[in-house]
C-alpha cells in the first residue's frame, strides 16, 4: 500500500492534468465541443506552426548529422591527443539548461554579442554587422550545438562495432573515397543514423526555451504557440497541446521501434582495436578540421558567455554584472535581487531531489515487488512512470495551469497554487522517473540470498535495509539524485507556467532578463547563466568522484 | 554513510516550508502586484510608510496580459493585496474573474469625472495615457519623410519597414493599438482591421512581445541598435527624450484624430487579502496629490487628479490627443479575445 | 513416553510447506544432537533446501514444529534465531571487503569493537584467509569465497549452522579438500550443523548422520555406513548406486522366491536388494554359481563394472581388475550371492 504512493502521485499530478487538457479540448460546459479543434484545423496559422515545428526540427536534424557524421568517423577511426577531453567537452551541452545555452548564443552571435562587438570595434562600424539575433539561423545553430554530442556518441559508438575489414575489402575492390562513404559507410551506419535522427528530431520538435528566447515572434513551434495561446484562450491552447502531445508520442514510439529493431541486430564485430593515428597529410587535415569544428561549436558559445558576462563591449574585464546581481534596483525587472533566485532554485532543486529520491525508490520497490509476484503488465507500469519524460515540459506546465483554472478542481489541489512545493512537485514528475531508472536495475541486481544472509547473521529488517540494501542502491540513488537536482535547476518550460512571480527560479530570471533589450539586463542574464552553468557542472563533476570509488558489484 | 545524508536532506526539506513562511507577510507589509513598467520614487513609498506604518512590497509579474493571467490563475490564494495596472483593455477579463473587493475611496470625488466607472465599485482609476504612435524626429528630418497622419498611412510604401508594434496577447499598449485599429477599420466592413493588419505585415511591421523590447530594443530613438523610427508608445513618452542642452525632444507623438487609444489604469484590492483596511489606505494614497504628481515622471502617464501639477517637460512636450478612439468597455469585453486570436493567427505567421 | 527421553538438541517434526500449488515439504522430520553433523541428502528438488530455509526462518511452514534446546523456534524471526546459514552462492556482501563481511554478524550482535575485531581475526585465521582481510570480495576465487562465507557464518558462533550445498559451485579437487576441512572446523567449534548436498560422496565424508530425502519427505536417517549397507527402501538403495533390486515373487515362511533364486528373509518384504558388494564374480564356472551373459563392461580403475543377464534379470556387479583379463561383452560370467548381503526392502514412502 505504502509503495503505491508513486502511483498515486503519477495519477494526481500527471494523469489528472493531462485529462484536464483533454477535457478542455473537447468539452465546453459539459457538452462535446469541437470548436477548438475546428479552429486549429481551419486556420492557416496553426498549420504553419506545425510546418514550422517539423521544418526546423528536420533542418536541425539534418545539419547536426551533416556535421556529426564525419566527426564520428574521425572519432571512431583515429587516435589523437586530447580525444578524451574533446569527447567530454562535447558531452557538456547535453546537460546544460536551455536558458544557459540561449544566453551563450546571444552572448556569441547576438546584436550585443561578442562577434558583433568585436567586428564593430575592429572594422570599425556603428551598427552590428551580423543580423543573427532573432533569426532562424540562430535557432538552428543552437539546436546543432545541443544535439551534436548525441549524434557523435550514437554514430561513433556504432561505428566502432563495424569491422574495419569491410572498408578495407571495399578499397581493395577499387572503391574511391566518395563511393566508400556512399556505398559502404552510410548503408552500414543506417540503423545508427535513423536512431540518432529520430532522437534529435524529437528533441528539436519539443524545443521551447531556445525558440522563445532566440527566435522572432514569428518563429513559434507548437510549444511556443501553446505558451502564447494561454494568455488568450485556454481551450485552443488545450487543443494545441493535445495535438502536440499526440504527435510527440507518435515520434517517440517510432524512435523506440527503430532503435529496437535495428540497433540491436548484431553488427559485425571487429576483433582488433581499430583506432590508429592519422597516416598521411590528407588524413591529418581531415582530422584537424573536424576537431576544430567540434571545439569551436562547443567551446565558442561557452567562452563567449563567460567573457561577455565579464565585459561591457570590447573593453576591459569587469565584475560589474555580477555585482549588479546583488542589488534590487527600484526600477529593476525582478521583484527580488537576482541572487535570491539562486537561493530559490537551489531550494526547489533540493526539495525536488528529496521527492524524486523517495518516490523513485518507492516506485522501484513497487515494481520489483510486482515483478516478483508475477503480476500482469510490469512493463506497462514501468512505461507509465516514464511517460512524464516523453511529455513535453510545456504540456506538463500547461496541464497544471488548466487544473488551477478549472472550477471543478478540488480545493486542496488549488491550495498548491500558493505553496512553495508546487514547483518541486512539477519538477519531480520529470525527475523521479530518472531516479527510478537509476535505482531499479540496482535493486533487481540484489540477490535475494544477500538479504537472507544478512537475516541469518542477525540483522533485523531495518538493519538489513540500512546496512545492505541502501549501500547497494546508493550508487544508483546518488546518480539519480544528481540528475534530479540538475533537472530541477535547469527546468524552464514547465516552470514558466506556474511560477510565482515573487519566487522566480534562476532560469526564469535569466529568461526575463534576456527578454529585455537593455545592456545591463543582458549582462546580468549572462552572469546568472554563468552561475547556473557552474552549479550544474559542479553537480555533474561530483559523479566522477563516485566513479573512482569502490562501488562493489553495482556499476552504472 | 550515505543514509546520514538522506536524513540530512529530510531535515533540510522539512525546514524549508517553515523558512519560506517566515519571509511571508508581516501585518504591516502590503504587497502590490503590478506589471513590469511600474515604477515609483522610493521617497514617496518611504513617506507612505512613515505616515501609516505600512511597508509596500512591489511584485512585478510581467506584461499586463501576463499579470492578469497570473492574478486569475491564483485567484484563490492571491499573490498580493492589491493589483495595480489593469487597464480598460483588460478590465473586463479581471472583472469577469471577480478578482477584486469593492471599495469606493472618499478621494474619488476629487478626480476628473470622465474616469468614473458607472456601477462599478471594484476598481479605482489612477492614471491614464494615450497609446499613440511615436516617431524619431531626427530620422524623419534626415530622410525628409512626412509624419503619417492616419493609421492607413502606415501601409504606404514610404513607411515600409519603419514601424514596430507589440503583441496584443502579452502587451497592454499592443492591445490598445489593436483596439484602435478595430475601432477605426471595423470588423465587418469592406476593409476591416484584419485587412489593415495584413497590409501592415506586407509593409514589414516588426512585432515584439512587450513595450520595453519595442521602445528600448527596436525604436531608433530609444535604442542604440534600433532600426525602427516609428513605435507604438504613449503620448506621454516624448518628454522623456528631451535633450537637456537644446530643450528639444528627440521624439514626437502622433495625436491626429483616430490614431490614439486612451488607456485608463485601475487599482483593485485583491479578493482574499488579509489586509483589506491597509490596502484601502494605499488606494487613498494613490489618489493623493503627492502620488498623482509623481506619476508622469515615473511611469510616463497622466494623473487622473485634475489638480495634480504636471512636470514642466510634460506640459511642454506631451501632447494630449483631442479625439482619441472611442470603444466601449462592453464592446472590448465581447470582442477582445476573438480580435486578439484573429490578430495572432494573422500576424505571427 | 517422549517426556521420559531427554529432548534432542534440535528437532524438526511434521514440517509442511507449500509454494502456491506445489507441495515442497510434506511432514519432514529430523533431529540432531550438539556436536553432530546431519547431512540432508537427496536429488535436486526433493525439498532439502526448503527444509533448511524453514529451519532458518526464511520460509514459514504451513504445519509442523521446530525446537532448538527445547525452545519453540517458529515464532522467532530469522535474525533472532541464532542459526547460521551458508548459501550455495555464498551471498557475500559486494559492498564490504572480506573482513567486513565476516564482521557483519558480530556487528549485528552488538559486540564491542574489540571483541568484533578479535573474533573476525580468529574466524579468518581458522579458514586460512587472514591475508585476504582487506580484499574486495568480487576479486576472490570460488574456494576463497567459500572460506570467507564459512568464516562469516562461524564468527557469530551460531547454535546451529546450516550449510546449503556449500561446495556446489566448486571444482571436484577443491571440493574434496574443503569437505574435510569443513568437518574439522565444525567439530572443532563443537557446533551442531545441518549440511545439504546431493552428492553422496560428500555426505559420507562429512556426516555423522545422513537423512535421505525425496519428494518432501525424509525416507531414512542413519549413520553413513549403515545407510549404505542397509538401505530400507528401493529409493534409498538406488540413490546409493544399488541396482540389483528384485521383486519377491512368492514367500513361504522366511523363504522368499525371486527370479535369481530363493533367499532367507526376515519379515514380509516386497523387494530384496542384492548388494553389489555381496555378489562374487568369476569368469570361471564354479559350484552353485549362476551363469549369465555379459551385457556391458565398464573399466573403473580398480575394477570392471559389469552388467550381466541371469534368468532374464540384469545384475550389476564388480570384477576386481588386478588379476584378470578384460571381460568381453557376450562372454559368460558366473556369480555367487552372499546371503548376508541380501537385504529386505520395504516399499517407498
Amino acid at each position: 500500500m505504502f509503495l503505491r504512493v508513486p502511483l498515486f502521485y503519477w495519477v494526481v499530478f500527471f494523469l489528472y492534468p493531462l485529462l484536464a487538457i483533454v477535457g478542455l479540448s473537447f468539452l465546453s460546459e459539459g457538452q462535446l465541443d469541437f470548436t477548438a479543434f475546428q479552429r486549429i484545423i481551419s486556420r492557416a496559422y496553426y498549420r504553419e506552426r506545425l510546418l514550422f515545428t517539423f521544418g526546423q526540427a528536420a533542418l536541425s536534424t539534418l545539419l547536426t548529422l551533416l556535421l556529426a557524421l564525419p566527426a564520428a568517423q574521425v572519432m571512431a577511426t583515429y587516435d589523437f591527443r586530447g580525444k578524451t577531453v574533446l569527447l567530454a567537452l562535447a558531452t557538456l551541452p547535453f546537460v546544460l539548461p536551455t536558458v544557459v545555452v540561449a544566453a551563450a548564443f546571444k552572448a556569441l552571435l547576438g546584436d550585443l554579442g561578442l562577434v558583433n562587438r568585436w567586428l564593430m570595434h575592429v572594422l570599425p562600424l556603428t551598427e552590428h554587422p551580423l543580423p543573427f539575433e532573432r533569426s532562424l539561423a540562430l535557432i538552428l545553430v543552437t539546436h546543432v550545438f545541443y544535439n551534436y554530442a548525441i549524434a557523435l556518441h550514437i554514430l561513433s559508438g556504432y561505428w566502432r562495432t563495424q569491422s574495419m575489414r569491410v572498408e578495407e575489402a571495399a578499397r581493395s575492390l577499387g572503391c574511391s573515397p566518395w563511393r566508400l562513404w556512399l556505398q559502404v559507410r552510410l548503408p552500414l551506419l543506417r540503423p545508427a543514423l535513423f536512431s540518432a535522427a529520430a532522437l534529435i528530431f524529437v528533441f528539436c520538435f519539443t524545443s521551447f526555451g531556445v525558440v522563445l528566447l532566440l527566435g522572432d515572434v514569428q518563429h513559434a513551434t507548437l510549444e511556443v504557440a501553446i505558451y502564447r495561446q494561454v494568455n488568450i484562450d485556454l481551450p485552443t491552447a488545450a487543443a494545441l497541446s493535445l495535438t502536440q502531445s499526440g504527435l510527440l508520442f507518435l515520434l517517440v514510439w517510432l524512435h523506440s521501434r527503430w532503435s529496437q529493431a535495428d540497433l540491436h541486430t548484431p553488427a559485425l564485430q571487429s576483433s582488433t582495436s581499430r583506432t590508429r593515428p592519422p597516416q598521411n597529410t590528407l588524413e591529418k587535415i581531415w582530422l584537424r578540421t573536424h576537431v576544430a569544428i567540434a571545439t569551436v561549436l562547443v567551446g565558442a558559445p561557452l567562452l563567449a558567455l563567460g567573457w561577455r558576462s565579464l565585459s561591457h563591449a570590447a573593453g576591459p574585464l569587469t565584475p560589474e554584472h555580477y555585482i549588479n546581481l546583488t542589488q534590487i534596483h527600484q526600477g529593476s525587472l525582478l521583484f527580488v535581487s537576482p541572487l535570491t533566485t539562486i537561493a530559490n532554485s537551489l531550494r526547489f532543486a533540493l526539495i525536488t531531489t528529496c521527492f524524486a529520491v523517495i518516490l523513485g525508490t518507492m516506485a522501484a520497490y513497487w515494481l520489483a515487488q510486482r515483478r516478483k509476484k508475477r503480476r500482469r503488465f510490469p512493463h506497462l507500469q514501468h512505461a507509465l512512470f516514464m511517460m512524464p519524460l516523453t511529455t513535453s515540459a510545456v504540456t506538463l506546465g500547461f496541464g497544471f495551469t488548466v487544473v488551477f483554472a478549472s472550477a471543478s478542481t478540488p480545493e486542496w489541489f488549488r491550495a498548491l497554487r500558493g505553496s512553495v512545493i508546487l514547483i518541486p512537485i512539477l519538477h519531480t514528475l520529470v525527475a523521479f522517473p530518472f531516479v527510478l531508472r537509476c535505482v531499479y536495475p540496482a535493486l533487481k541486481a540484489i540477490a535475494p540470498s544477500l538479504r537472507e544472509a544478512a537475516a541469518t547473521l542477525g540483522a533485523a529488517p531495518a538493519q538489513r535495509w540500512f546496512r545492505l540494501e541502501l549501500p547497494l542502491l546508493s550508487h544508483g540513488l546518488f546518480i539519480g539524485a544528481i540528475f534530479a537536482f540538475v533537472l530541477s535547476l535547469g527546468e524552464f518550460g514547465a516552470s514558466i507556467f506556474v511560477i510565482r512571480p515573487q519566487q522566480p527560479t534562476l532560469p526564469i530570471a535569466i529568461f526575463r532578463l534576456l527578454s529585455q533589450p537593455q545592456p545591463a539586463n543582458f549582462g546580468m542574464a549572462l552572469a546568472l547563466s554563468v552561475i547556473l552553468l557552474a552549479i550544474c557542472a559542479a553537480a555533474f563533476a561530483s559523479l566522477n568522484l563516485l566513479r573512482n570509488s569502490a562501488p562493489g558489484e553495482i556499476r552504472w | 554513510m550515505w543514509y546520514r545524508n538522506l536524513i540530512l536532506f529530510l531535515i533540510l526539506f522539512s525546514l524549508v516550508p517553515v523558512a519560506a513562511q517566515e519571509d511571508g507577510d508581516e501585518t504591516t507589509t502590503l504587497t502590490l502586484l503590478t506589471h513590469d513598467s511600474f515604477d515609483l520614487p522610493p521617497a514617496l513609498l518611504a513617506e507612505f510608510a512613515e505616515e501609516t506604518g505600512i511597508e509596500l512590497r512591489i511584485l512585478r509579474a510581467g506584461d499586463t496580459g501576463t499579470l492578469i493571467t497570473q492574478a486569475i490563475l491564483s485567484a484563490n490564494d492571491p499573490l498580493g493585496d492589491l493589483l495595480f495596472g489593469v487597464d480598460n483593455t483588460f478590465l473586463s477579463r479581471a472583472l469577469a474573474a471577480d478578482l477584486f473587493l469593492p471599495y469606493v475611496s472618499d478621494r474619488l470625488a476629487e478626480i476628473d469625472p470622465r474616469f468614473w466607472l458607472e456601477d462599478e465599485e471594484r476598481v479605482t482609476p489612477i492614471d491614464y495615457g494615450d497609446v499613440c504612435l511615436n516617431y524619431d524626429r531626427a530620422y524623419f528630418a534626415e530622410h525628409q519623410l512626412a509624419i503619417p497622419e492616419t493609421l492607413l498611412d502606415l501601409t504606404k510604401a514610404e513607411y515600409a519597414g519603419l514601424l514596430v508594434v507589440q503583441n496584443p496577447a502579452t502587451s497592454s499598449p499592443g492591445l490598445a493599438f489593436l483596439l484602435a485599429t478595430v475601432a477605426v477599420f471595423g470588423v465587418e466592413s469592406g476593409y476591416n482591421y484584419l485587412d489593415f493588419w495584413q497590409d501592415l505585415a506586407e509593409n514589414d511591421v516588426r512585432i515584439t512581445e512587450g513595450w520595453t523590447a519595442a521602445y528600448f530594443g527596436e525604436f531608433t530613438a530609444g535604442s542604440e541598435t534600433g532600426t525602427r523610427p516609428l513605435v507604438v508608445s504613449y503620448a506621454s513618452s516624448p518628454p522623456f527624450t528631451v535633450d537637456e542642452e537644446t530643450g528639444e525632444a528627440a521624439t514626437g507623438s502622433i495625436v491626429a484624430p483616430d490614431t490614439c487609444f486612451r488607456q485608463v489604469e485601475y487599482v483593485g484590492i485583491l479578493r482574499g487579502t488579509e489586509n483589506e483596511v491597509q490596502a484601502q489606505r494605499f488606494v487613498d494614497f494613490m489618489l493623493s496629490r503627492a502620488f498623482q504628481e509623481a506619476l508622469p515622471d515615473s511611469m510616463y502617464v497622466f494623473p487622473v487628479h485634475p489638480g495634480a501639477a504636471l512636470p514642466a517637460a510634460f506640459s511642454e512636450h506631451a501632447q494630449i490627443p483631442a479625439e482619441p478612439v472611442v470603444i466601449s468597455a462592453a464592446e472590448i469585453a465581447a470582442g477582445r479575445q476573438e480580435w486578439t486570436q484573429a490578430w495572432l493567427e494573422l500576424m505571427l505567421r | 513416553m517422549n517426556a521420559q527421553l531427554p529432548a534432542p538438541f534440535f528437532q524438526a517434526s511434521g514440517i509442511v510447506l507449500h509454494y502456491g500449488e506445489t507441495v515442497a515439504l510434506q511432514g519432514s522430520e529430523c533431529s540432531l544432537e550438539r556436536g553432530q553433523i546431519l547431512c540432508l541428502l537427496g536429488p535436486s528438488g526433493c525439498g532439502k533446501t526448503s527444509l533448511l530455509r524453514v529451519i532458518a526462518g526464511l520460509e514459514r511452514p504451513a504445519a509442523g514444529q521446530l525446537t532448538l534446546q527445547g525452545q519453540n523456534l517458529l515464532p522467532v524471526p530469522t535474525h533472532q534465531r541464532g542459526i547460521g546459514l551458508m548459501f550455495q552462492d555464498f551471498a557475500l556482501f559486494p559492498h564490504l571487503n572480506v573482513a567486513e563481511n565476516v564482521r557483519f554478524g558480530l556487528k549485528m550482535a552488538d559486540l564491542t569493537r574489540r571483541e568484533q575485531e578479535k573474533r573476525t581475526a580468529e574466524a579468518l585465521t581458522q579458514v586460512g584467509m587472514s591475508a585476504f582481510a582487506k580484499r574486495d570480495v568480487a576479486h576472490l576465487s570460488g574456494g576463497e569465497k567459500q572460506r570467507v562465507a564459512l568464516a562469516r557464518s562461524l564468527a557469530p558462533q551460531p547454535k546451529l549452522l546450516l550449510l546449503d550445498e556449500p561446495l556446489g559451485s566448486l571444482d571436484a579437487n577443491t571440493r574434496e579438500q574443503l569437505v574435510v576441512e569443513i568437518r574439522h572446523l565444525i567439530h572443532a567449534a563443537g557446533l551442531a550443523a545441518i549440511y545439504v548436498t546431493h552428492d553422496r560422496g560428500e555426505a559420507f565424508a562429512i556426516a555423522d548422520q545422513i537423512a535421505v530425502m525425496n519428494a518432501g519427505k525424509i525416507l531414512q536417517t542413519d549413520e553413513p555406513a549403515r545407510l549404505y549397507r542397509a538401505p530400507r527402501s528401493p529409493f534409498v538403495a538406488r540413490f546409493f548406486g544399488q541396482e540389483n533390486i528384485l521383486a519377491v515373487l512368492t514367500q513361504e515362511g522366511d523363504r522368499a522366491r525371486t527370479e535369481l533364486g530363493t533367499f532367507k528373509v526376515r519379515g514380509q518384504p516386497n523387494h530384496l536388494l542384492i548388494h553389489t558388494d555381496g555378489v562374487e564374480t568369476s569368469l570361471i564356472p564354479s559350484n552353485r554359481a549362476i551363469a549369465g551373459l555379459i551385457r556391458s563392461s565398464t573399466y573403473r580403475g580398480n575394477h570392471y563394472e559389469l552388467r550381466s543377464v541371469h534368468h532374464d534379470t540384469v545384475v550389476k556387479h564388480a570384477l576386481a581388475a588386478h588379476h584378470t583379463r578384460a571381460p568381453q561383452v557376450g562372454e559368460t560370467v558366473y556369480i555367487r550371492i552372499d546371503p548376508a548381503c541380501v537385504i529386505p526392502l520395504a516399499d517407498d514412502g
